[in-house]
């Protein structure tokens, strides 16, 4: 029987501009988890919001006047972990961070992903909508997870979804995304398979990059040169662009002395202790949280890498602060933290046609929803028992 | 045409034919008897056994309508939802698992007029093309301008956009490229509904965000694969490269199949990106070799019936003593249909080869790391195997797109050759690749090469081949092989297709890689597709003992 929390921690929802549910859940496995999406529901208490972290929540999933949340975050076991092929499987609710500490424990890493909020959950960070498509050696973990377990309200005989793990299948239509991706709105994620690395070896490099035409040069450089970039960040109050690069120890230090040619005094490079830390430091401070100090006034934009120059001259004088992380040889995903007088959403109307999409961090205006996630909806929760687009 | 005549298949109505030349034009809807023979069968083996057998009345469509642009392609769809009648979209015909054929109630829908490459835009490595191009006319026309889709299957010459998107293909290049699935930035499709949308926001657009929705899951993934069970891809944009300025290409020689891929997954997991990796098993390392003599890239399914009469000639005529040696001269004396008639016995002699196999490994890249990093590798892999210099490389290089499409010889003689493309974790691997050579070695010869290498594991391709005297015997056997080799796969818990996608042929297994997923696709299909018409009986189908 899953245990349901009597006293609900309102801060928590507060926190998150989140109004205070009816009822919360905490199921401390995926097999409690997928046990309240099918068994009947006390309609009394509403439909139901799936919460790890809860820095993400957006897209109508802000419900009505009652709701009952499932907080996943107990459900974060190791549940297989094949060194050989270099493959962990995990309960969705473990965060981000305790996978880290988890696979670093047996020789392996999570070094060639992107900078993740270091909190989030992997089901969070898997069901949360992007909107750029996953692009192969980006570090977004839609690429490096292999496999998922899923349930929807509707699963026959409560069994699960399971897309087998091997790689690149092509047996049909990925079914994995209708819930990576889909906000919960079909299911939950109970668990997934990621693909690790052996701890190798790693730099910090930081190309001196003022303004942000400096930064787009480096990193057009750096793809010049053939460098695998495993993450990158670039502020516009720091004036640097930083990079994270991983591989096997001389082939790094072959790389050392290309960047340091390449750059000559513009170049700091840190060995991988300081590139761990560093890391650290960006993803527990990951500026598009929910609870992040700026949040409500934090937009988060996707540009064209060829437009980043000129797109970036649009918001520089709107923005107290502006990030880019995520930068891949087509796109670059920007937080941009708007001035005090500047309103999120007259901001976002006026620049969403020159980006590829736009969204607050902190949205909870409910979407008009269209036809296909309405059949969808029907099709997979016809009982209402998710508390997304009501 | 012998045989067959035109009262044999159903005629298309006038209505049906009036209808569509309304939508199409004329001269674009086709219902003349070799027209519709044409669309008979895609690439599928079976398909071919059936033809050749002079059975085309199963598959043969009422009807081809060749659409010009995306407004034709909606058009067809919304009269197909009035009419009832399926539709199956058709590329290049170039599939091998009758993923394009109609079960003779239906209309082909041919894409290959809507062939432009809209837009290249080199500032972000990006292009917008139609979906029935041929790939080589792609690539030729990217080259031209200095870039590369990186997409190099070997039917590139004979498959088009739509197809690599619809069933998910694979390159040569795979693992410094990946997939098409990691090439696609978005695609616009109509759906069964008759509905366009994009998947994605296309970053070539004006604006970015037409037809595209602001939540949600990732239509572009859902779609790719589908197969054409949701609907029809007319366009789609995709991420392209600078064609790269510098080539690095090794063959290497391994004492056996296991050292080889411990080099190659140590190679994968340290974060390298090979352009190619291609690991030959023993047999198929013998029949490389003998290629290499005729100056050809040996694809396998081509290759192996030519060659291996040879070879066993040889082989028996070498001083080993060996309880087969008796059969196996008599095999080499007899016809090659007659060799792959048996199969046990040869396959039980490919067993008793020495493990000797050969890879070919290379890197292709701008700039100076691509080079330390190819020689890192060569480093790497020379702990496992002995280096065979550039030359192997070069000549896989240079004659990588000579496979041939010579199999009407084989079938024609009763023989069939098909492939089957698995993939599994490394830790899973080996398992894997004895496991099915040990069940399909009763019904066919089988051979394989190791040739798309990931980090978490790699695909294994098998290419078979079987005889028999008579039609009736030989879709037996065939069926019996495919049967046997895909429950050998589910058994081994490996994924039943990697870059050939499910079609008809492999739709009983697909439940194995989705286990439970019926439920979700047939959400997307009463989402998509509500009343059925598109491609039936692709992808998903009831498992085969519930067939029976």
């Amino acid at each position: 029987m899953t245990k349901q929390k009597t006293r609900i921690a309102k801060s928590y929802y507060e926190k998150r501009e989140l109004p205070v549910p009816a009822a919360e859940w905490w199921p401390e496995n995926s097999e409690e988890l997928a046990e309240l999406l099918v068994s009947e529901q006390d309609a009394d208490l509403g439909p139901m919001l799936l919460l790890g972290d809860g820095q993400h929540v957006r897209h109508g999933s802000k419900p009505g006047s009652t709701w009952q949340v499932i907080r996943t975050e107990e459900c974060n076991a190791l549940l297989d972990f094949d060194e050989r092929s270099g493959l962990v499987r995990v309960e969705a609710g473990m965060r981000w961070k305790d996978l880290r500490a988890l696979v670093e424990e047996r020789g392996f890493s999570l070094d060639r992903y992107a900078l993740q909020p270091a909190s989030a959950t992997i089901g969070g960070l898997l069901a949360r909508h992007r909107i750029a498509p996953k692009q192969l050696w980006s570090g977004d973990i839609r690429d490096g997870c292999v496999a998922i377990q899923s349930i929807s309200p509707t699963s026959t005989d409560h069994v699960p979804y399971g897309y087998l793990p091997a790689p690149r299948k092509a047996s049909g239509p990925d079914l994995r995304y209708l819930h990576i991706g889909g906000e919960g709105q079909f299911g939950a994620i109970l668990d997934a398979t990621l693909v690790v690395w052996p701890s190798l070896s790693g730099r910090l490099y930081k190309l001196q990059a003022p303004l942000a035409g400096a930064a787009i040069r480096a990193w057009k450089k750096l793809s010049d040169l053939g460098v695998r970039v495993s993450w990158s960040y670039w502020q516009r109050s720091q004036g640097a662009l930083t990079i994270g690069v991983h591989g096997p120890a001389p082939l790094l230090s072959r790389l050392d002395k290309l960047i340091e040619d390449a750059w000559e005094d513009g170049v700091t490079v840190e060995g991988y202790e300081e590139e761990r830390r560093r890391r650290a430091y960006l993803e527990e401070r990951y500026s598009g949280r929910r609870t992040s100090t700026a949040a409500a006034k934090t937009i988060e934009v996707l540009w064209r890498l060829d437009q980043l120059k000129a797109r970036l001259g649009e918001v520089n004088t709107w923005a107290a602060d502006i990030e880019l992380v995520d930068w891949t040889s087509h796109t670059v995903t920007g937080h941009v933290v708007l001035e005090d007088e500047h309103d999120p959403d007259q901001i976002i109307e006026r620049i969403y046609p020159n980006t590829l999409g736009v969204v607050p961090v902190i949205e909870n205006a409910r979407e008009p929803i269209n036809a296909w996630t309405r059949g969808l909806r029907q099709a997979l929760d016809p009982k209402g028992v998710l508390a997304v687009n009501h | 045409m012998t045989g067959l005549t035109s009262d044999m298949l159903a005629t298309p109505s006038a209505a049906l034919v009036r209808d569509l030349e309304a939508i199409v034009g004329a001269e674009h809807v086709l219902t003349s008897l070799p027209d519709r023979l044409a669309y008979n069968n895609d690439c599928w083996p079976r398909g071919i056994i059936l033809a050749r057998g002079r059975r085309l009345e199963s598959h043969t469509p009422m009807a081809v309508v060749r659409p010009r642009n995306e407004l034709e392609v909606q058009g067809i769809i919304r009269w197909a939802r009035r009419t009832g009648t399926p539709i199956v979209p058709y590329g290049a015909g170039s599939g091998v698992c009758g993923g394009a054929i109609d079960d003779g109630a239906g209309v082909v829908v041919d894409l290959k007029r809507m062939k432009q490459l809209v837009e290249t835009r080199a500032s972000d490595m990006t292009m917008r093309v139609q979906s029935g191009i041929i790939g080589m006319n792609m690539e030729r026309e990217l080259q031209r301008r200095g870039l590369t889709l990186g997409h190099f299957p070997s039917s590139l010459i004979c498959s088009s956009l739509g197809g690599y998107l619809a069933a998910r293909s694979a390159g040569q290049y795979s693992s410094r490229y990946g997939k098409i699935e990691d090439m696609v930035a978005s695609m616009r499709v109509v759906t069964g509904t008759g509905d366009i949308l994009e998947t994605a926001p296309d970053p070539l657009a004006a604006v970015a965000h037409r037809e595209v929705p602001t939540g949600g899951p990732d239509l572009t993934q859902l779609f790719v694969g589908s197969e054409g069970t949701l609907g029809i891809i007319t366009e789609a944009t995709l991420h392209i490269h600078p064609q790269p300025e510098t080539m690095l290409y090794r063959g290497f020689q391994f004492d056996g199949v296991a050292s080889a891929l411990e080099g190659i997954r140590l190679l994968m997991q340290h974060g390298l990106r090979p352009t190619v990796v291609r690991l030959y098993d023993a047999f198929d390392t013998l029949i490389a070799k003998r290629g290499k003599s005729d100056n050809d890239e040996v694809e396998p399914a081509a290759g192996m019936l030519q060659r291996v009469g040879g070879w066993l000639g040889e082989w028996a005529g070498q001083e080993t003593a060996h309880e087969l040696r008796g059969q196996i001269e008599q095999i080499a004396r007899g016809l090659i249909g007659r060799i792959v008639g048996q199969p046990l016995i040869v396959n039980r002699m490919i067993e008793a080869l020495p493990d000797d196999c050969m890879m070919i490994v290379g890197f292709e890249g701008d700039g100076a790391a691509v080079i330390e990093e190819a020689e890192y590798a060569f480093e790497l892999l020379e702990r496992f195997g002995h280096d065979l210099g550039e030359e192997p490389g070069l000549h896989w290089l240079e004659n990588r797109f000579n496979v041939s499409y010579k199999m009407s010889p084989m079938f024609a003689a009763g023989a069939f050759v098909d492939t089957m493309e698995v993939s599994t974790t490394w830790e899973n691997l080996e398992n894997l690749y004895w496991t099915v050579r040990h069940d399909m070695a009763e019904h066919a010869l089988i051979m394989a090469h190791f040739s798309h290498v990931y980090p978490e594991g790699a695909s294994i391709y098998f290419t078979f081949s079987g005889w028999a005297t008579e039609l009736e015997e030989t879709l037996e056997r065939y069926d019996a092989a495919w049967k046997t080799g895909l429950n050998a796969v589910a058994k081994s818990g490996a994924s039943i297709a990697h870059h050939h996608g499910v079609g008809q042929s492999k739709a009983p297994w697909t439940h194995h890689d989705h286990l439970g997923g019926e439920g979700l696709f047939n959400a997307l299909k009463s989402t998509f597709d509500p009343d059925g018409i598109m491609n039936p009986g692709k992808v998903w189908a009831p498992p085969i003992e519930e067939q029976s």
